[in-house]
């Protein structure tokens, strides 16, 4: 028995442990935007995106993580620029953007000989390592992140479904798109400690794919997901902890198992009262 | 001809008629908080009652910035409280262009476009529009009640929360779409029918000035279609400006007293009994068209 708590011993993993649950719920959170957008391209192009900040942060001998957070911000609004011509669609945007900053940071990177260690924490996350002040800024940004939605509710609620009565109603439609891409920056940057550049995209995406099964409404749909991206944080930690394995593939892992139960019961239940209906 | 009819219907407006506009300018006067906006208002109010139209176009050259021709050339139209338009016209006349370029969507490329005596409407949300099906997302998250409940935002400030009121309005703007029975079903579990009555329902529940609807009625089923015809009788008597876009001319013929014929330009304009003439239609359909 003992041994099922020992992990809550130390105080480094306590810190890990609250890490993961916030970075699982605001993902989940900021996430809902993302699947009913079906935007997904745009969560992995952002989270490759903060490479060359990292970099130049790592050359500059600057915060790793405030470099990727400017970095992932100064492509948001980027994307969100470009897609306003005509002649560009907004994915088009996002690959030109996200191909050119991923190619930015991989030509800094290969400048430095050392960095191999530094930027397998940046891909692959490393929950174990964060500090105090880490933790800060994930708490903090994430409960800006949690007040912006919260406020703008309505305002990103319209802007995501019909942004065509969002400028009837002459709301800057720009204005809060650039919002909403800056929320999701700011969400990826204090995601790369715990999960990894690599596997934000799948904190983004699942727990709130998860949820839209079960839910009719958008803040229904953000609740739930908060629900499963927080116990995806915790049970995968835990999980990596005895089994020894990445923390960050972990979380994912636990949050994919959660999709499948979710899915192969609506499946069921869909299937059974198909056939009630057919006798 | 036109001004003629214009006059007989000033001329015959009832006393009653005209309390309710007054108090529809009143409400719109206790929303609006600046002096000058007041102002402004005020001389609206008296435009109102001497019929100033509420959409108005001059020499107008409407189209999309990457289009090599304009798709509606010197446009020049008025169209008047109370005025009930059916557009008509070929695929790619003009008539979802009109109705971006009105709503403020798209730029104006030459000319003038006033609406409500303002670029886009006067009010925050005094214009209404409905647009094609497809435009929207159905796989959203939102339940009926939440659509159009979307119609009362236009006059809550940022940190309002709608109150008893706007619930009440959403109520009875459900109501009478006849889709109370689904208000708190998913949008896309609805039918192509019903969720043209959920959006129109929004519409009603933003109390506009302008309502525009860009082919209501394609595929939607008897019931519907008479649903939302007389949900447009009714908005009428309020004096809403309504403007519908349709390829159903029998249902024009019927239900329309206005027709507004496009074919890259005006074909006609006027009362629908007159205009709709066999040597107009063809003109706008070409040598096929139907007689009605």
């Amino acid at each position: 028995m003992n041994l099922l708590f020992e992990p809550f011993q130390y105080d480094f993993l306590l810190r890990s442990f609250a890490a993961a649950i916030m970075v699982g719920i605001v993902c989940s959170i900021v996430g809902c935007y993302i699947v009913v957008q079906s935007m997904a391209f745009l969560g992995d192009a952002l989270s490759h995106a903060v490479l060359p900040g990292v970099a130049i942060a790592y050359l500059t001998g600057g915060s790793l993580t405030f470099g990727a957070l400017v970095a992932a911000v100064v492509v948001a609004l980027g994307i969100s620029f470009l897609s306003d011509e005509e002649e560009i669609k907004e994915d088009t945007a996002i690959g030109i953007f996200f191909t050119a900053a991923l190619a930015l940071g991989v030509a800094l990177i290969s400048t430095i000989q050392t960095y191999a260690i530094d930027l397998t924490h940046i891909l692959f996350g490393n929950v174990l390592g964060v500090t105090v002040e880490d933790l800060q800024f994930i708490v903090g940004v994430g409960l800006l992140v949690l007040l912006a939605v919260f406020l703008f509710y309505r305002f990103f609620l319209v802007v995501t479904f019909d942004p065509v009565m969002a400028k009837t109603l002459k709301w800057n439609v720009r204005l809060i798109r650039s919002m909403l891409l800056v929320l999701i920056a700011c969400t990826i940057t204090i995601s790369i400690n715990t999960v990894g550049a690599s596997l934000v995209t799948a904190m983004l995406i699942t727990p709130a794919a998860t949820a839209l099964m079960l839910t009719k409404k958008l803040w229904q749909t953000m609740l739930t997901a908060a629900v499963f991206g927080a116990l995806s944080g915790f049970f995968g930690l835990y999980l990596s902890y005895f089994a020894d394995i990445s923390s960050g593939a972990s979380i994912v892992l636990v949050s994919t198992l959660f999709f499948i139960v979710v899915y192969l019961r609506k499946k069921l239940l869909n299937g059974r009262s198909g056939l009630a209906k057919r006798g | 001809m036109i001004s003629v009819q214009r006059a007989k219907i000033i001329t015959t407006k009832s006393i009653s008629r005209l309390i309710r506009i007054a108090s529809r300018c009143s409400e719109s006067l206790r929303r609006n908080v600046h002096v000058q906006r007041k102002s402004i208002t005020i001389q609206h109010m008296n435009n109102d009652l001497q019929s100033t139209p509420m959409i108005h176009l001059k020499n107008a050259c409407l189209g999309y910035r990457n289009d090599r021709e304009l798709v509606l050339k010197n446009i020049t139209i008025d169209f008047f409280p109370g005025d009930e338009v059916a557009v008509i016209g070929p695929n790619g006349a003009g008539k979802s262009t009109l109705f971006k370029t009105i709503v403020g969507l798209i730029p104006l490329m030459q000319g003038e476009v006033t609406v409500h005596g303002g670029r886009g409407g006067n009010h925050k949300d005094c214009v209404s529009y409905i647009p094609q099906k497809e435009a929207i997302d159905w796989n959203y998250p939102i339940t009926v009640r939440e659509v159009v409940m979307m119609g009362r935002f236009g006059k809550l400030s940022f940190y309002q929360k709608p109150g008893k009121k706007d619930i009440e309005i959403v109520n009875s703007a459900i109501q009478r779409m006849g889709v109370a029975d689904l208000a708190d079903r998913k949008i896309r579990d609805c039918s192509g029918g019903q969720q043209q009555r959920v959006f129109l329902a929004r519409s009603l529940a933003q109390h506009p000035h302008i309502l525009l609807m860009d082919e209501p009625f394609s595929a939607v089923d008897v019931a519907t279609e008479q649903v939302i015809l007389e949900n447009l009788r009714q908005l009428r008597e309020f004096k809403v400006t309504t403007l519908v876009a349709t390829h159903d001319l029998g249902l024009v013929y019927e239900n329309f007293e206005r027709t507004l014929i496009l074919n890259h330009r005006i074909v006609a304009y006027g009362l629908t009994k007159e205009v709709m003439t066999p040597e107009n239609l063809q003109e706008a359909f070409g040598k096929k068209a139907v007689y009605v």
